[in-house]
């Protein structure tokens, strides 16, 4: 609880605009302070959590392959790697070219204007920052695929080590979130869709629409005030570290993730209301009504599968807007997740780590879509009719 | 729902909207006090008759910084449906018109865009270019140019299916002129819904921008930001926390009733 | 046929808000008897069809009494009226592509409609709905099919399958061949006409098509705004109407052959003379196109999709040439390649002489001026925000100059009047008219330029019977008077037979036979335009 409430102490620095010194920041940063003793926890949730993730992602990610390359054939999937492959290198290069190229001399921007011509010179070989633009590109590339993503300027460890740290919070909150804003907004969507045009649809609509236009660091910062504040149920904000225990946990990540799911959920359950009411003007409804099916059989068996199908592609994009929504929420629950890492990073003029925090979002943004337009194509028959399989 | 409570709904989007876009011009000549007057004896008053919305830390006018910060919020969100609908609708026309591999290219170049949510672009360019209105503007606006080409393509894809399109080419029309003549004005009502939605996503975007002081920086007024500044606050005064949060709300669920009211008018889909 | 009475309807009246769109109907059917439900679009029948079992979209009000088997179906809770439906009652609907779900096995939707009445296991329920599929005529193992994998008349089998699985008494089918060709049409109607003889079910046929009604029909009923006209026998009414409007129909649906025209009189063998010395206006030599295919293979690219494959055809001045064929046999991909709108791969089109594939420019423009078009769908051939004016002088632009205001004006009224509406409409939107005066528009739009042909693809397919009736009347006055030439493409043989002097017949990219109409029609040489013409519904000549 100590450690917890120590982040609730830190506040004032994360103010992410107050020009932070260099110097400074690298002590006063209440996360670099405790990295030290993090770190030699993590290594042990690391295996039982993330590792878990990871390979069930993996063997899920590739089932997938397999299937696509079975139905689709080589040449189909070849082609879509090659794009996935080819997305990913653009996006390195131009998070590169913004970073590291348009600006200038990063160590001078990182420095600022009256740093010592001897400091800069020496920051400069540390960082291998004396190199061509295209060289220095290809070697960062390289890093990246061996996993190595350069040190960071002021927390000086391996940017490797703080992003899987971080990735700890930021990771399970994205999940917690995707998994709630699906739980409120299938019930919701399905409501509605069965009552559609009486007095519960447009009961249910309304609730959408509110819940589209709060926008979630606001509604966290409601959240904090009536359970934390007034109700005194949970902490205000901060992160206990997963080696407090699994439910410590998940209750410091419930209120960011209901800020985070409240508005998704009302986008996808709008989305999902929407396409089974299309899917309702559907022949086959007919069809199946004309069968002698029942209301309730004729949404679920008939028109929710299909109306999955572009639901399907609102639910990719969710992740990677919770994913990137995190950032926000993240500041406003103090969580020690990459969304603080990279505005401690800005302010600190850190631009390897907000290049690298940049660069993991992406990647996990491009292969998220990447895998639902693959389950897109393997559930669609019209699809799979199209590719003459 | 039945033909009134749509046109309800219609109405009541574009009374807030009016409501809010009004409250940003008028800010530029008058607001009830002046929001750059601080004063220490005035600060953290609650809402009163003398004070609607109360003051802030600083002795300064909650309602006056409202209106001004509806300012902020309409000219970073039109601007940026500006940018998206100027470079997006020809991107989306020229997708739809030409097909194979320019079809292709655009795309994919649109998929990478998307690879990047508005708030990692405000991020990148802030890390480098500092952070201001005009790094949110371009930020958001580059967000809203893939969204504008894939309506504009699906909208025009559809238009290019039908017989019109080949009589205006039977009657020796290239493809430049009929997405100009044909295609473009048919996909008028479709970019305005669009609009008015992309319209209140900037909205939210730039709060959230303004919040972790990526968007317009003091004194500007924003309601993000007043909604960061009310965080520390909110125990001891919770309605700096609230309204700034109400205006965005509700600015945004007028533009979204509006866009859905113009969406049902138009009979374009959802 | 039984004598208890299948289904009695009475008083039956549908209405969405103040629109009735079915007025006071009655009618009753037998055990085993067809009754005929025939009318234009918007008559009401497709209404009184979903009527019966309460389909109805929800915003519709119903009243009056239909009574199965002595049930009265408009009194009983929805709860019984679902055991009723798929049980009592089975359905068929118009389109087998979208009717049914594309992402369950075929054999799993049959076998729901077991399963919704009656209590057995899943097992039982598939093993049911095999043996219907095969008894619609499908083969074994379709059952584990999805519909995308089956051809339209296939899919409409299993409709049909789920439909009568459970034995019902009454069968409604609601256009059931309507969007299909025409040899899987006569192969449901076969289809149809086997399961009410076995079963001796009662059918209702809904239909626009008199003739396809008149080959299954035991009794017609003629419906027109929502009420029934005429009711008698399938016999009585195609032989002695009573009703006017039955009878414009009937004639309107019997199709005169067009009179051999003098210059093909002569032997299909050897071209006639006089047509020989005459050059072509429209001279078609060997066209390929080609569609490319998703590849499959990293090695190398997919063949590509061979939609044309070298078709040769040519219209003489004053011709009308029909280019007949079922959907998929690539009509419109040749008329798109004639036209110069899609690039060939190989072959050579030349209008008036000179060389339309590789036109360029101002001898393009002239080129095209020759050669105008009419497209099929009457809803989206105009720019729903132009006015007429502006729509039939969008050819103007092909002018070397373009004429002045007045000058414009002046020609679009002349064209307006020609096709027989009026200089006024000038100023109108294309949806302030109905299906078949926008086609009068459309080829308003084609005669502006004076071309010396026009292509019609499919230009009549989607118009009711009385206003094709008309178009096609209008069409052959023009031909006659301003000395056009037509390329007429279309499904239709009967529409063909009134219209062509010379046909062409298209199966999958190839001409397989061509000749003299009434040669063809007389004498089919080839196997596959006698399956047409045998498949072909006709009416009883009176």
């Amino acid at each position: 609880m100590d450690v917890w409430n120590a982040h609730l102490h830190g506040i004032d620095f994360d103010n992410v605009l107050g020009v932070v010194e260099v110097s400074g920041a690298y002590l006063d940063d209440d996360a670099a302070v405790t990295h030290g003793a993090e770190s030699a926890a993590a290594p042990v949730i690391r295996p039982a959590l993330v590792k878990a993730a990871g390979i069930g992602v993996c063997m899920v990610s590739l089932a997938m392959l397999l299937l696509a390359a079975r139905r689709f054939g080589g040449a189909y999937l070849a082609g879509r790697l090659a794009m996935l492959l080819a997305t990913l290198l653009a996006a390195t290069a131009f998070v590169f070219v913004i970073v590291q190229v348009v600006p200038g001399d990063p160590v001078r921007y990182m420095l600022g204007l009256q740093a010592d011509p001897g400091t800069v010179a020496v920051l400069r070989h540390q960082l291998g920052l004396d190199a061509a633009p295209l060289q220095r590109y290809l070697s960062w590339l390289g890093g990246l695929l061996r996993g190595d993503f350069g040190v960071s300027y002021t927390y000086r460890i391996p940017i490797r080590t703080l992003l899987a740290e971080r990735l700890q919070v930021s990771l399970p909150l994205a999940v917690y979130a995707l998994l709630l804003s699906t739980a409120l907004a299938f019930p919701l969507a399905l409501y509605a869709a069965a009552r559609r045009g009486r007095p519960g649809d447009t009961v249910a609509s309304g609730v959408m629409q509110l819940g589209l236009a709060v926008p979630n660091f606001w509604l966290g910062m409601l959240l904090v005030l009536f359970f934390a504040i007034d109700l005194r149920w949970v902490s205000a904000g901060g992160f206990p570290g997963w080696q407090a225990g699994f439910w410590g946990a998940m209750k410091a990540l419930t209120l960011p993730a209901v800020a985070l799911a409240m508005p998704q959920a009302a986008i996808l359950a709008r989305v999902l209301r929407g396409s089974l009411i299309d899917t309702l003007h559907e022949d086959y409804i007919r069809t199946a009504r004309a069968k002698g099916a029942g209301e309730w059989r004729v949404l679920t068996r008939h028109a929710l599968p299909n109306a999955l199908i572009p639901v399907l592609t609102i639910l990719g994009m969710q992740f990677s807007f919770l994913l990137a929504g995190a950032v926000i929420i993240e500041n406003v629950f103090f969580l020690p997740g990459l969304g603080r890492l990279v505005f401690q990073a800005i302010a600190q003029r850190d631009l390897i780590v907000v290049q690298s925090v940049v660069v993991v979002l992406v990647f996990a943004v491009v292969t998220v879509s990447f895998l639902v337009e693959l389950g897109y194509a393997l559930i669609n028959p019209q699809l799979r009719a199209a590719r003459g399989a | 729902m039945s033909d009134s409570s749509r046109n309800t709904g219609l109405a009541l989007g574009a009374a807030i909207t009016a409501v809010f876009v009004g409250m940003a011009a008028l800010a530029q000549f008058w607001t009830p006090f002046d929001p750059r007057a601080l004063s220490i004896i005035d600060k953290l008053q609650p809402p009163g008759a003398h004070h609607w919305f109360g003051t802030d830390q600083l002795g300064r006018d909650v309602l006056s910084l409202i209106m001004l910060g509806a300012q902020t919020s309409v000219g970073v969100a039109l601007l940026s449906v500006i940018i998206g609908v100027f470079l997006g609708v020809p991107i989306g026309l020229i997708a739809a018109a030409r097909r194979g591999a320019a079809d292709e290219l655009l795309m994919r170049g649109n998929d990478l865009i998307f690879a990047f949510p508005a708030l990692l672009l405000a991020i990148l360019i802030t890390a480098v270019f500092g952070p201001g209105a005009v790094n949110a503007i371009i930020a958001i606006g580059i967000f809203n140019i893939p969204v504008f080409a894939r309506v504009t393509r699906a909208g025009a894809l559809q238009q290019w299916t039908r017989d019109y399109t080949l009589a205006a080419r039977v009657a020796g029309k290239g493809w430049v002129r009929i997405s100009c003549e044909h295609i473009l004005p048919n996909l008028v009502a479709l970019l305005v819904v669009q609009g008015t939605i992309q319209f209140s996503l900037g909205v939210i975007a730039e709060a959230g921008l303004s919040y972790v002081g990526l968007s317009a920086q003091p004194p500007t007024p924003s309601w993000g930001r007043m909604l960061n500044e009310a965080q520390t606050l909110t125990a001891l005064a919770p309605y700096l926390a609230l309204f700034p949060g109400i205006a965005v709300a509700l600015f945004v669920l007028g533009l979204n009733l509006l866009g859905e009211g113009l969406r049902r008018r138009s009979g374009s889909p959802a | 046929m039984s004598d208890a009475k299948l289904l009695e309807v009475t008083g039956l009246n549908v209405a969405f808000g103040a629109v009735r769109v079915v007025k006071d109907l009655s009618f009753e059917l037998r055990s085993g008897e067809v009754l005929g439900l025939v009318g234009a679009s918007g008559s009401g029948k497709t209404m009184t069809a979903l009527g019966i079992t309460r389909l109805l979209p929800p915003s519709a009000v119903t009243s009056g009494v239909v009574r199965i088997n002595g049930e009265t179906l408009s009194a009983i809770p929805e709860s019984r009226l679902r055991a009723i439906r798929g049980r009592g009652v089975g359905m068929v609907f118009q389109e087998p592509m979208s009717a049914l779900n594309p992402l369950m096995r075929v054999g799993d939707q049959v076998a729901e409609t077991v399963r919704l009445h009656r209590p057995v296991s899943r097992a039982e329920a598939r093993r049911a709905a095999r043996e219907a599929l095969v008894d619609v005529g499908l083969e074994q193992g379709t059952s584990d099919r999805l519909p995308y994998e089956l051809s339209g008349g296939q899919r409409q089998r299993v409709a049909i399958a789920m439909a009568v699985v459970m034995s019902p008494g009454l069968l409604i089918a609601d256009e059931p061949t309507t969007a299909l060709d025409v040899i899987a049409q006569a192969q449901i109607l076969l289809l149809l006409q086997q399961l009410v003889r076995t079963r001796n079910m009662g059918l209702i046929l809904v239909s626009h098509d008199l003739a396809v009604v008149a080959q299954l029909a035991d009794r017609v009923a003629v419906m027109s705004q929502g009420e029934i006209i005429e009711q008698a026998t399938a016999d009585e009414i195609l032989r002695r109407p009573c009703h006017a409007y039955t009878a414009a129909l009937l004639s309107a649906a019997r199709l005169q052959p067009k009179p051999a025209a003098p210059l093909s009189m002569s032997a299909r063998t050897s071209p006639p003379a006089n047509t020989a010395s005459m050059p072509a206006v429209l001279d078609v030599q060997g066209i390929v196109r080609e569609y490319p295919r998703k590849r499959t293979s990293l090695w190398r690219p997919a063949p590509p999709l061979r939609a044309v494959d070298g078709v040769s055809l040519s219209v003489h001045a004053g011709e009308t040439v029909g280019l007949v064929g079922e959907s998929g046999s690539g009509k419109s991909s040749l008329l798109k390649a004639i036209l110069a709108l899609e690039t060939s791969q190989a072959g050579e089109v030349s209008l008036l002489g000179e060389s339309m594939l590789s036109a360029k420019g101002a001898t393009m423009r002239r080129l095209r001026r020759a050669i105008q078009a009419v497209f099929q769908d009457p809803y989206g051939s105009f720019d729903p925000q132009w006015t007429v004016e502006r729509l039939i002088g969008e050819p103007f632009h092909l002018l070397a100059s373009v004429p002045s205001a007045a000058a414009r004006r002046r020609k679009v009224a002349v064209v307006l009047e020609q096709v027989g509406l009026s200089a006024s409409d000038a100023q109108r939107l294309p949806r302030e008219f109905s299906g078949g005066e926008r086609q009068r528009i459309a080829i308003a739009r084609a005669l502006v330029t004076e071309p010396k042909v026009i292509a019609f693809d499919e230009a009549v397919s989607a118009l009711d019977v009385l206003i094709r009736g008309q178009v096609l009347n209008l069409l052959a006055e023009l031909a006659q008077r301003l000395k056009l030439s037509y390329l007429f493409v279309s499904h239709d043989l009967q529409v063909m037979r009134a219209m062509a002097d010379r046909i062409y017949v298209m199966q999958r990219g190839r001409i397989v036979e061509e000749g003299p109409t009434e040669t063809v029609f007389a004498s089919p040489r080839h196997a596959y335009t006698q399956a047409l013409i045998a498949a072909t519904p006709k009416l009883p000549v009176t």
